[in-house]
Order: structure tokens, then C-alpha cells, then sequence
């Protein structure tokens, strides 16, 4: 093996930067997940206890309404997020600000819009969801207040998706914290210590998600944030579009979702009656804490795939997904363990006769599956193919799970086995469709569909750096080979590798000082349409080298020099951390 | 990087082969601490010099301070990158350059 082909093996992409950021985010996008759920499996578990069977099936008629919050605050905040996290991979960053105003402004209208006519015609609203005339009276009770609560329960989408955009995972955590606890300790003491009843179950509901909205907002309004509201609101049908591209397959999944329940419902209370219904009433109570793995580990990525697609960072993304899997099929393995010990004690819970080991395993068997689907169509989603998002999700959550639970019913199979068949038939499919797109499209990778063509030609390098002299050096050392494989002249190689090498040092510097210990780089050197550049991306402290006040410091020595040799840089701060791009000047 | 030095009476002469950059520098700064005193001459023989950085021209620029009481300095062979180098951080005018 000769000494270049050596070198140019020697500067590969690990994980380690990635794992640091995505790590940061689990968390709290887990936690988040968990307490949108919790919401809903605590007031039906506490109101059904204190109160009755009516009043537990009026929280459960009530969840459509719900339902279309997190559909529309999941709709404007996605899609215009995700567009956000784009125009941040490709350095345009008041791009990124417009849509966060268009979200904050879309949030705001459609929750007062929703309010406002919903209270008008809360009685046709309440007779569409409950036809029982004993049951209405508790759905009005619930249904009004969650209602006069609608604003904050759709604007939390606001500070959730940008927040964790802006890097601020604690903050997030803790505002969820807030919404779940709150929502608990008010529950008890608005149903068993005041008799509320199924209003004091909403108005509980109401004033955690206000508080814990308050806080977000707060937070994402602050002045040193990387987004700043003014009233905006994107008009042309070109942005729209994108924002709806984008948007669509999460509002899709809580749509599709509410579909998804209403017909299972209805087959299963064919087949078994309602004691299969309330069995299935539980187990859809306990996957929405399996939900925490399979919505929580993709939205954790979200922000980072957003903007590593922005900028075609092939091998981020793919490392990413790759992450996904591995950390979320250790959260799987935690739960299908915790559903098949605590079986018996949900049971008692939810007050059933039927066992509920065998449902709760196939259910938490499926989290493996199901969360693959989500990790591929939420990168899917992130790399503006949204076809192939929306067809994985309309494949698992309503064709595979009817044709599963039809094959069931038919051919007498455990019946929750279609939770497992839905998920593992999608797969299927996906797989052989991702076959022929293969065979059509070459120049696209076999699964994540990815286009190569530049760093197969050599064009673009990822690789990472430890923040150490010496890799930092060597690595500014190898960089040589990608710039002979450019047709690069001397110059412009040392050019490229002075960069690399002051940039980097003085970022370490800093961070040393600063007694941040944690620092690593992430870089990518490329060379396209004649420009050459390196995109560098390091964790740690909030530093730009070329910061416009010119400091004399004979540190900054090094960054003088390659102010002189650069056409520009541009920094930018997302999910905690920096990014900076150097494009060199053409000579 | 290799450094050569090579005494001639009051006449230092170094030259560098390979890499001056943020990891070799201290290396240089070293053999030139050991060996500067004393001397009235000073010089770099930069032939085989392919890269140099910010750290390496502080050294650089030290010995010139050094040499400055003590005699004179001359950086001679220098390639067309790294004079390139010296004349971006105007270090042309500050170093005796041939």
C-alpha cells in the first residue's frame, strides 16, 4: 500500500462528535415524547380510578380533539423547522429566522382559529365524538377546557422543535419535565382532592402545558438566542410548499394515527368484543411509553439531519441513522423487558380479566421494527424525499396494520400479532422498493438513497480530528491527497492546510482556557464548481476565530494570516454547536 | 521535521527539512535555545521547507529579535509557497529574506 493511498485512508469521519451532540438531545426528545403521552394514559388512568368507566371513556372520545392539536402544532412546527435546519446547512441563515417567525405566527393563528370556532360549535363537536347521551356531558366538560387551552398546547410545538434547533436539550427536558409532573401532581389534586372530575382532569392538563409553554417561550424569546421573532409570515406558494413538504409526514402520523385507532376499534370490537377493545385500550396506553424510543431517538437526530442534508453531508447522515438504531434498540430491549415483568401490575391497573403479557410482547417485539421505519422515514423526511416518508408511514400505521389484522382475524392468529406483521411487512416492501430504485437510479446509494457521485470523484472529504496538536497537525498534513486528487497547486494545498491547522489550534486554545475539555471537530473539505472550502464543526465553548473585533493577540497571528487568503468565512450556532466555514480565495 | 545545524565559529546554520508547523515548532525553538547564544550569524536554510505556519514564524520572528542585538539573520531558499507565507503576513519586511 503506497504512502498516499495510506494518507488519504488515514482521514475518516468517526463518531465521536456525532455521539457527543446526538447524546445530548436523546434525552430530553424522549422525555418530551413520554410526557405528551403521559398526559393522556394518566388522566384516563386517574379519572377512570376516581371516577367511573364513563368518565375514562370520555377522556378516550375526547382524543381526536387532542389529536388535531398535535396534528397542526406538529404540521407548522416540523415543516418549518426542518426547513429552518436546512437553511442553516447551507449558511443561509435569515432564511432559517423567516421561518421561524412564519412557525411562531402560524402556531398563534391556527390556535386561536381553532379556539374560537371550536367553542362556537362545541355541541356538533360534541355529538360527532360522542353519541351516548350519558357520556356527553363529561366529553362537553373535558372538551371545553382543553379547548380554552388550546393555545398553549399547540404554541409548545414552538419552543420543542427550536430549542432543540438552538442546542437548548436542558431546557427542553425541563419544560416537558414540567408539562408531566405538573400535569400528575394537578390530576390528584384537581380529581381525588377537590372532585373535579373530568374538568379538573383537563383543567390539570391545561395549566401544566400553559406553565410549561410559558418557560419554553421564554426561553426561545431570550435575547441571546440564535432566533428572534418578529410578526412574518411567509406568503408565496413556494415556501409554502416546502413548509408542507416538510411538515406533512409528522402531521400525517398523528392523522393517519387517529385513523389507525378508530378501525382497529371497530375490528376488534367485532371479533372480540369489548373486552378485546379495553385490552387493546391498554396496550395503546403502554406503547405510547414505546413511543418515547420510536418518535423520541428519530426527533432527537431531526435538527442535526436537517442540517447535515442542508449540505449533503452524506456520511453524517448516514453515520446518524446508524447511531439511531444502536441506541434505540437498547431502549427496545429495557422495555420489552419492563412490559414482560410489569404485565400483571397493568392489568391490575386498568381493572381487566384478560391477561395482557402476550398483547404487551407482541406490541413491544414490534418497537424494534417500527422504530427502524421511523429512523429511515425521518431521514427520508430530512433529505426532501417525502415520498418515500409518507409511504413508509402510510404502509405501517394503515395499510399493513389493516391487511395484518384482517389476516389475523381470518386465519385465527394471536390477534396483536398484526402490530409485529405491520411493521415487518413495511420493511419488506420498503426493501424491495428501494431494490429498483437501485437498479434505475446507480448513482444513489441502496437504502438511504443517497447521492455519492461527489465523494466517490474525490470532490468532497469528511473526516474527524481529535483536539489534540498532533492529529491536527497530521490531519492538516493529510489533506494533501485530497488536494492532489483536485488538481490543486501548492499554493492553494498550503493554503488549505494552514486553515485546517490555525483555525483548529486557536479553537483549542480557547477552549482550554475556557476549561472545556470536551472539545472535538467534525470537517469537511471540499472542492466544487471551482471553489474550495472546508466546513469545520466543533462542540465546546461559543467561539468564532474570525470574530469582526481585531485582536491584536499574538494567538490570532494565525487568523490574520488566513483572513488574508480567504474569500469568507461564516459562523453559525445550531444544537450547541459550531459550525464554521472557510472558503478560500480563488487566485 | 528534521532540523541540520551546523556551527561555523560566530556562524549558526540551520536548516529545515519538512514541516514547521504548531507540532515541530517547539522542537526548533529548543535546538535554537541551546545553540543562539554566542553567535553574531545566523542562518536558515530553508530549502527543503515545504509548509510553515503561524507558530513556526513566531519562532522565526524571535530569533530575529534574538539576532538583532547579537549580529544578523538571513533566510535564504525559501520556495515559492512559503514565500507566499512571509509575504501575506508581511513578514518580508521584517525577516532579511534572499
Amino acid at each position: 500500500m503506497n504512502k498516499t493511498l495510506r494518507q488519504a485512508q488515514s482521514l475518516k469521519q468517526n463518531t465521536d462528535f456525532l455521539k457527543n451532540t446526538f447524546r445530548k438531545a436523546v434525552f430530553p426528545c424522549m422525555l418530551s415524547t413520554l410526557s405528551a403521552n403521559i398526559n393522556v394514559f394518566v388522566d384516563g388512568m386517574l379519572v377512570g380510578n376516581r371516577i367511573g368507566i364513563d368518565a375514562l371513556a370520555a377522556i378516550n372520545l375526547s382524543l381526536p380533539l387532542y389529536l388535531l392539536f398535535c396534528v397542526g402544532g406538529s404540521f407548522f412546527a416540523s415543516g418549518t423547522a426542518i426547513n429552518a435546519a436546512r437553511a442553516i446547512g447551507k449558511n443561509d441563515s435569515a432564511k432559517s429566522q423567516e421561518y421561524y417567525c412564519t412557525c411562531i405566527t402560524g402556531l398563534f393563528t391556527l390556535s386561536i382559529l381553532i379556539m374560537v370556532i371550536g367553542l362556537l360549535f362545541r355541541n356538533p363537536l360534541v355529538a360527532f365524538l360522542c353519541s351516548d347521551k350519558n357520556i356527553q356531558p363529561f366529553v362537553m366538560q373535558y372538551v371545553v377546557i382543553t379547548l380554552i387551552g388550546t393555545l398553549p398546547k399547540i404554541m409548545i410545538y414552538a419552543p420543542f422543535w427550536y430549542l432543540r434547533l438552538d442546542g437548548k436539550n436542558m431546557e427542553v427536558t425541563a419544560m416537558m419535565a414540567v408539562m408531566s409532573v405538573g400535569n400528575v401532581l394537578l390530576d390528584v389534586l384537581f380529581v381525588y382532592v377537590w372532585d373535579m372530575g373530568v374538568f379538573g382532569a383537563g383543567l390539570a392538563s391545561v395549566i401544566a402545558t400553559t406553565v410549561a409553554c410559558v418557560m419554553g417561550m421564554v426561553c426561545l424569546l431570550r435575547k441571546d438566542g440564535t432566533f428572534h421573532f418578529r410578526p412574518f409570515c411567509y406568503k408565496k406558494i413556494t415556501e409554502w410548499k416546502e413548509i408542507v413538504e416538510a411538515g406533512m409526514p409528522a402531521a400525517l402520523n398523528n392523522l393517519l394515527s387517529a385513523i389507525r385507532i378508530l378501525f382497529i376499534n371497530s375490528i376488534l370490537m367485532n371479533y372480540g368484543g369489548g373486552a378485546m377493545v379495553a385490552v387493546f385500550t391498554a396496550v395503546t396506553g403502554i406503547a405510547g411509553f414505546g413511543e418515547c424510543i420510536t418518535l423520541g431517538i428519530p426527533q432527537a437526530a431531526s435538527a442535526m439531519l436537517g442540517v447535515y442534508s442542508g449540505e449533503k453531508d452524506n456520511g453524517s447522515c448516514s453515520l446518524l441513522v446508524k447511531l439511531q438504531w444502536m441506541t434505540g434498540c437498547v431502549y427496545t430491549c429495557i422495555f420489552l423487558i419492563a412490559c414482560m415483568a410489569a404485565a400483571g401490575v397493568i392489568q391490575d391497573i386498568y381493572r381487566l380479566e384478560d391477561s395482557l403479557l402476550a398483547p404487551l410482547v407482541w406490541m413491544a417485539v414490534s418497537v424494534f421494527p417500527a422504530l427502524f421505519c421511523n429512523i429511515v422515514s425521518g431521514y427520508y423526511n430530512m433529505a426532501k424525499k417525502t415520498i418515500w416518508a409518507n409511504g413508509i408511514i402510510f404502509s405501517r400505521v394503515i395499510v399493513m396494520t389493516y391487511i395484518g389484522i384482517r389476516l389475523a382475524v381470518y386465519w385465527n392468529w394471536p390477534v396483536y400479532s398484526f402490530l409485529l406483521f405491520a411493521e415487518l411487512a413495511t420493511i419488506t416492501v420498503w426493501f424491495a422498493a428501494t431494490g429498483i430504485n437501485h437498479r434505475l437510479h446507480t448513482e444513489e446509494t441502496r437504502f438511504l438513497l443517497m447521492n455519492t457521485v461527489l465523494e466517490q470523484r474525490g470532490r468532497i472529504l469528511n473526516f474527524s480530528v481529535g483536539a489534540v496538536t498532533e492529529e491536527i497537525c497530521n490531519a492538516s498534513e493529510r489533506i494533501m491527497t485530497f488536494c492532489e486528487t483536485n488538481g490543486m497547486n501548492q499554493k492553494k494545498t498550503m493554503r488549505l492546510q494552514l486553515a485546517i491547522e490555525e483555525i483548529m489550534t486557536l479553537i483549542c486554545q480557547v477552549n482550554e482556557e475556557k476549561g472545556d475539555r470536551n472539545l472535538t471537530f467534525d470537517l469537511r473539505a471540499y472542492s466544487l464548481d471551482g471553489i474550495t472550502g472546508i466546513r469545520i464543526r466543533y462542540n465546546g465553548v461559543q467561539f468564532n476565530p474570525f470574530d469582526g473585533t481585531t485582536n491584536e493577540d499574538d494567538r490570532y497571528m494565525g487568523i490574520h494570516m488566513i483572513r488574508k487568503m480567504i474569500e469568507k468565512s461564516v459562523y453559525l450556532r445550531t444544537f450547541g454547536v459550531n459550525t464554521l466555514q472557510v472558503i478560500l480565495r480563488e487566485e | 521535521m528534521n532540523i541540520e545545524k551546523n556551527v561555523n565559529g560566530t556562524q549558526l546554520q540551520i536548516a529545515l527539512e519538512g514541516r514547521l508547523d504548531t507540532n515541530s515548532s517547539p522542537q526548533l525553538e529548543g535546538t535554537l535555545k541551546q545553540n543562539i547564544g554566542g553567535m553574531d550569524s545566523l542562518i536558515f536554510d530553508l530549502k527543503d521547507l515545504v509548509y510553515i505556519s503561524s507558530a513556526g514564524l513566531r519562532v522565526l520572528l524571535n530569533a530575529q529579535k534574538v539576532m538583532n542585538k547579537q549580529g544578523n539573520m538571513i533566510i535564504k531558499n525559501s520556495n515559492e509557497e512559503i514565500m507566499d507565507i512571509f509575504d501575506v503576513t508581511g513578514f518580508v519586511d521584517i525577516l532579511n529574506i534572499e
